[in-house]
């Protein structure tokens, strides 16, 4: 019983931060139709960004975690000024292949200009010690983690609902050209959107980072396709379906990984996409799909 | 066999026998890989090309593909060493190079039969990513099978044999079959169902099974490369196979065109001169007093750049949708296809007339029923006009009645056959065609080519009209070789109908054909009609606001009223009935013709 609450909440813990990656990655699909693979190195740069701020800085920790957040948002909307705004509205294919050339030309950029090779995270020691709750061990970071993720959830949840911009965002979603007929201004939805998923993304990896203690030219890359295979199982497209496709990915390798047997656990990545790609087969819309009507 | 293609293979042949006689080793091997390469990427073209989806996964089958020849070829006591786990079939036997090949395709090629039938089932965005998600599966089972592997630590001692010649005689037979196979029926329709899913469906083309054979054919080439590249390289690891590759095979490919099989061979040229060229500079050099420091992968940025550029000027790549032939000063004819007969001919109007019957149909859109318990039935040699204000549930019928949507009760009967919800391909192979409110054309196919996709997908009698007919049926004689989106609107709409016609159908359901038209263009449509009904006997489902034109062409017409079928009569009794001119109008007018 122990044990299973203790993976439930490591599953809670990585699917939350599986959840807040897809969330990111659908906003702008949802408003764009925009498979965007460079979320990835957004990540991979608030990583660095946070060892900056509090290595070379000297910020305190709390401090270069926000600031580190609110550049990668600022670096997500960049991307989307300097390098997709020319590819804007054109075929799915076009973006996807935009966003992954961006993408592989930021590696380059944090090889060279950065470090090839990984560098340390100064962690703060209350960050990796843990709570005793009940007979459970509880991680700080596993309750920042599944507190943080909840957190930004419910924050986005709030911005969408009752703010004007989070109305035109979710419009936009439904059908961005009715959206623009209302006299919404397309640029500040997509700027918006693309700030938000870069936020979502710094989160993402401030969490990532606590966890591995370093951060390296490829630490995105990885966990973000996972995360898009999550959102795509979600149902692409469907904000909700980000979520519940990040949770159902944490629970799926948090199992896997107390589950499998020693000899296979160097396949549970190759097992957990499996399943993923399985589902989806046999569920082509996603868990939260929507048909679209022809005319 | 084609001039374009006769040409490509003479230069690729002039290239390998250029560098066989005059070349260093290290220049043989550049040539050689060039070679493999062009294989992969008119492989990738094959799937990506026709289909339109994007796909990162076939470096994975092209890894298992040089895994796979590296086991057959190599020799059984350097197996032992190597690899001392594989099973006893494996490490004694040790195949002829050629052999080997041949096993890996075969194999390979099952193989991705077996994911295509997966993959097929997934429309365009989910399909690319799961195509990525097999390629990190594949990843990190090359590295955790040491069975058949080394890990992550590189298989070496295999048999280096491709020369410059051999490499391009495998480019040369990838581009036949690539280039032949873009033309065939199959090919044909996958890049009908590339254009517009809902039409090519609304055809007869199973979008399913069409794009699994594609998916299998592709990978069965990216095998073939997979293996030249094992024989090429002589030692590899599961990192060769991974991103960086998906990465330059699909700029490769962007580049030069992804629909172009000419296109994707010039694509390898220029990114790999790119490669070269950057190779060169990536230590660093010194420019006159300049020093240009080393700069670690400057050829990913070479490419990324190259693609980006493409993507925002052309995103189409350098040869768009042409091939060689295009831009050679020889006279191109429309290809001609051909029909598949069926033996037992559908009994003509003269026997038993057919009909179409929907029964007691229910669709409900959330708490709004768009269709509310409506009854229709259509004939053979009747034209049926179906009216309604606005937002009455004409488009939802017709779209029930032609398996583009489902419902929520009733039934739709062809003939004797209760028909699938959800299926229009069966629809269409049960003679019933369609066209869209939306002109839902394959834009970027020639004339001809819109009206072959639909004919060559659905069987009929062997003396029905061939393309030529069609089109000269319909007034767009002479057209044949245009791209379907240069049309005039009015020539557009009534490519739809000859799209339509090539089915061979019994009943053709018209959604708005003149919405838009001017007078002179709603008249040529409306004899059209009545011929279609007068001398073809097709039964008509024709839906429009033109009241005058639906009054004056309809044996019988139906009206809507928010989802309520509210009338159904001669044009007679529609224009003195009240009830139809209240829905119109509103109370207080008494029938239509006032």
């Amino acid at each position: 019983m122990e044990v299973f609450a203790q993976q439930a909440l490591n599953a809670i813990a990585l699917g939350g931060v599986y959840a807040l990656l897809g969330l990111g990655l659908a906003m702008v699909f949802s408003v764009l139709g925009m498979i965007n693979f460079a979320h990835g190195e957004i990540m991979t740069l608030s990583g660095y960004a946070l060892v900056f701020v509090a290595t070379t800085l000297g910020w305190p920790f709390g401090l270069a975690v926000i600031s580190a957040c609110l550049l990668a948002g600022a670096a997500a909307a960049m991307t989307e000024r300097i390098a997709f705004r020319p590819v804007r509205g054109a075929s799915l294919t076009t973006m996807l292949l935009t966003t992954f050339a961006v993408s592989s030309i930021l590696h380059v950029v944090f090889q060279n200009f950065i470090s090839p090779r990984p560098i340390a995270v100064p962690v703060p020691e209350w960050l990796t010690q843990s709570l005793n709750v009940g007979g459970l061990q509880i991680g700080t970071l596993q309750a920042i983690s599944i507190a943080v993720s909840l957190v930004a959830l419910i924050g986005l949840v709030g911005f969408l609902r009752f703010s004007t911009l989070g109305l035109a965002m979710r419009s936009a979603a439904q059908d961005f050209s009715v959206t623009r007929l209302m006299g919404i201004s397309a640029d500040r939805v997509i700027i918006g959107a693309f700030a938000i998923s870069g936020l979502l993304a710094g989160l993402s990896g401030f969490l990532w980072v606590a966890q591995r203690g370093s951060v390296d030219p490829l630490m995105g890359f990885v966990p973000v396709l996972k995360a898009f295979t999550a959102v795509v199982l979600g149902g692409l497209g469907s904000l909700n379906g980000a979520v519940l496709g990040g949770f159902l990915l944490g629970i799926l390798e948090v199992s896997l990984r107390a589950s499998l047997p020693q000899e296979l656990l160097p396949f549970r990545d190759a097992i957990s996409l499996s399943i993923v790609i399985g589902l989806l087969v046999m569920r082509p819309q996603g868990l939260i799909g929507r048909a679209e009507a022809v005319r | 066999m084609r001039l374009g293609n006769i040409t490509l293979a003479l230069i690729l042949l002039a290239i390998a026998t250029t560098a066989t006689v005059f070349g260093s080793t290290a220049m043989n091997n550049t040539v050689s890989y060039f070679f493999i390469l062009v294989v992969l990427v008119v492989a990738l073209g094959i799937y990506v090309g026709n289909t339109g989806i994007v796909s990162f996964g076939h470096p994975a089958f092209m890894a298992i593909a040089a895994y796979l020849t590296a086991i057959l070829v190599m020799p059984a006591a350097r197996k032992s060493a190597l690899l001392p786990n594989l099973p006893d079939f494996l490490s004694t036997f040790s195949a002829p190079p050629l052999l080997g090949i041949v096993i890996t395709v075969f194999v390979v090629g099952l193989i991705g039969a077996g994911i295509g039938l997966a993959i097929s089932r997934l429309n365009g965005a989910s399909a690319t990513i799961a195509t990525l998600g097999l390629l990190i599966v594949a990843h990190s089972l090359l590295v955790g099978g040491t069975t058949f592997t080394r890990g992550a630590q590189a298989l070496y001692g295999i048999p280096k044999l491709v020369s410059p010649i051999s490499a391009a005689i495998g480019a040369i037979i990838t581009i036949f079959v690539a280039d032949w196979f873009k033309h065939s029926r199959w090919g044909l329709a996958a890049r009908a169902v590339r254009e517009d899913e809902a039409a090519a469906a609304a055809s007869g083309i199973s979008i399913k099974r069409n794009r699994t054979i594609v998916f299998c054919l592709s990978i069965a080439f990216t095998a073939l490369g997979g293996a030249m590249f094992a024989l090429h390289l002589g030692v590899f690891s599961p990192k060769e196979f991974y991103f960086t590759l998906t990465f330059s095979l699909l700029a490769m490919l962007i580049v030069g065109g992804a629909s172009s099989t000419a296109g994707a061979v010039v694509g390898v040229a220029v990114i790999t001169m790119i490669t070269e060229v950057l190779r060169q500079a990536e230590p660093g050099f010194s420019l006159g007093p300049i020093q240009i420091p080393a700069l670690f992968g400057l050829t990913t940025i070479g490419i990324s750049v190259a693609l980006i550029l493409t993507l925002y000027r052309r995103p189409e790549g350098i040869f768009g949708l042409k091939e060689l032939d295009d831009f050679l000063p020889f006279d191109i004819k429309p290809r001609v296809y051909k029909r598949s007969v069926i033996n037992t001919p559908r009994p003509t109007a003269s026997q038993t007339p057919k009909s179409i019957r929907v029964q007691s149909l229910t669709k409900r859109y959330g708490g709004v029923t768009a269709l509310d318990a409506v009854s229709i039935d259509l004939q053979q040699g009747e034209i049926l006009g179906l009216i309604g204000p606005n937002g009455s549930g004409k488009s939802t019928f017709l779209s029930c009645a032609s398996g583009i949507q489902r419902f929520d009760e009733g039934e739709v009967w062809v003939h004797d056959t209760q028909m699938a919800q959800g299926n229009p391909v069966a629809y269409a192979h049960n003679g019933v065609a369609r066209t869209f409110q939306n002109i839902r054309l394959f834009a970027r196919l020639s004339v001809a080519e819109n009206v072959s996709a639909a004919m060559v997908s659905v069987p009929g009698p062997a003396n029905s009209p061939t393309v030529a007919d069609i089109l000269t049926r319909v007034g767009l004689d002479g057209m044949a070789l245009r791209t379907a989106s240069t049309l005039s609107y009015g020539q557009q709409r009534r490519l739809e109908i000859a799209r339509a016609l090539a089915i061979c159908p019994d009943f053709l359901l018209l959604d708005e054909p003149a919405a838009g038209m001017n007078s002179t263009e709603t008249d040529d449509l409306a004899a059209l009609i009545m011929s279609l009904r007068d001398e073809n006997g097709l039964g008509i489902l024709l839906v429009d606001h033109d009241l005058p034109m639906i009054l004056r062409l309809s044996n019988r017409v139906a009206v809507l009223n928010e989802g309520k079928l509210i009338a159904l009569a001669s044009p007679e009794h529609i224009r003195e009935n009240p009830e139809v001119a209240a829905a119109y109008f509103g109370e207080g007018q008494s029938t239509l013709s006032e």
